[in-house]
């Protein structure tokens, strides 16, 4: 999919051209903007000049892992993905799913199902060893107020497993 | 016939191996490295500029600029002092990955120096996600930012070798309040390097710097 494709199917979702209006600066001296577009690893070529996310590159890094694994087992097609992400992940479901819409389609997943699992934060103070969620605003334990913790769940980030015919 | 594969990959993996990659060159050629992250506004091409002056004769300095279009901050980096500066403009995305950095350092010679400083784009969320290669992750915040910082990014805070609390000048006029935010930062990151300082007046930059000599001489 070239990137003037992907324009044109970027426009067809509502919203898209407001998101991407009024960043792009003429005026640039790029002395390496040619490496970022053109030499990436995650396989897509839908890198633009749009103001974009790194749900993108996310997303492209997603279907890549997936693609390799369904060709590995001969599948004709990938029916669902199951993706674990943690709360302290900092990605945003909504945008994987806007961006998996536009460069899956054309692959043999274009039509899977994105699941998402989610794995709530949890700490464990390093002091009375209580784990803990943290609340808005206050990451200290809850129970002695002691401010060391180790984060055991909600960093993680991964594909799980996919589903394929 | 329907079957599921189990994968359990790391997302971000390609990224990483890269990393580890750009890793192994800027080790090969002796030379420290930092990747400097922080929201739009907090300080990171004012304080390469506050730093590179007080390394001259010290220690060699390239820096590596990664922004959204222009080369505003390599040109401002290039006038304070460093020795080689190179430009990603990022055609949009909104961090640096490993393999813009390699294109990078591509375009350095690697053994022409001692420290390597990455200023990534500014933006609190997604330059954590990507690792680059660099031996230590610097953050700096700032005053106005305000306090909860830490609460609201928590992985940003957790992930990070030291942190740059920049703009302590303003803090007789914002309501920042200090005890509050390492409070946070303790819990997250008990032990990341912290340097409270101001770009604008000076105080506190001493200390930062002589981290940075002393991580480049060991």
């Amino acid at each position: 999919m070239g990137v003037d494709n992907f324009m044109g199917l970027a426009a067809e979702v509502a919203g898209f051209s407001e998101f991407s209006a009024g960043f792009v600066t003429k005026d640039v001296k790029p002395i390496l903007l040619s490496l970022s577009i053109q030499d990436k690893t995650f396989g897509c070529d839908v890198y633009s000049e749009q103001q974009s996310m790194h749900e993108l590159a996310i997303t492209q890094s997603i279907l890549k892992i997936a693609l390799q694994h369904a060709e590995k087992a001969n599948a004709k097609r990938v029916t669902d993905l199951n993706i674990v992400m943690g709360e302290l992940s900092s990605m945003v479901d909504d945008s994987i799913q806007f961006y998996w819409e536009i460069i899956a389609r054309d692959t043999i997943a274009g039509n899977a199902v994105l699941h998402f699992r989610r794995v709530p934060a949890q700490f464990q103070c390093t002091s009375c060893s209580e784990r803990y969620h943290p609340i808005d605003g206050e990451l200290a334990c809850p129970r002695c107020s002691n401010v060391g913790a180790k984060i055991i769940a909600g960093e993680e980030f991964l594909l799980e497993s996919i589903d394929v015919e | 016939m329907p079957q599921n594969i189990p994968v359990v990959e790391n997302i971000l993996n390609a990224n990483d191996r890269l990393a580890e990659e750009n890793r192994a060159r800027i080790e090969a050629a002796g030379v420290f490295s930092i990747n400097v992250i922080a929201s739009p506004g907090a300080g990171k091409t004012s304080l390469i500029e506050q730093t590179l002056p007080r390394l001259k004769g010290k220690l060699r300095v390239a820096t590596v600029d990664g922004d959204i279009a222009t080369s505003l901050d390599s040109d401002r980096a290039a006038a304070a002092g460093a020795e080689a500066s190179v430009q990603i403009n990022t055609g949009g995305d909104c961090h640096l990955d490993a393999v813009m950095l390699r294109g990078a350092l591509e375009q350095l010679d690697l053994d022409q120096f001692d420290l390597l400083i990455v200023e990534n784009v500014g933006n609190l969320v997604c330059p954590a996600n990507f690792k680059l290669g660099t031996h230590k992750t610097v953050l700096v915040a700032s005053v106005p930012e305000g306090d909860d910082k830490p609460y609201k990014y928590p992985g940003t805070y957790r992930g990070v070798d030291a942190l740059v609390i920049n703009k302590i000048d303003l803090l007789p006029y914002v309501p920042f309040k200090m005890d509050y935010f390492q409070r946070g930062v303790q819990v997250l990151n008990p032990n990341v390097a912290a340097f409270p300082l101001s770009c604008t007046t000076g105080e506190g930059l001493d200390a930062w710097v002589n981290w940075l000599i002393e991580n480049a001489k060991r």
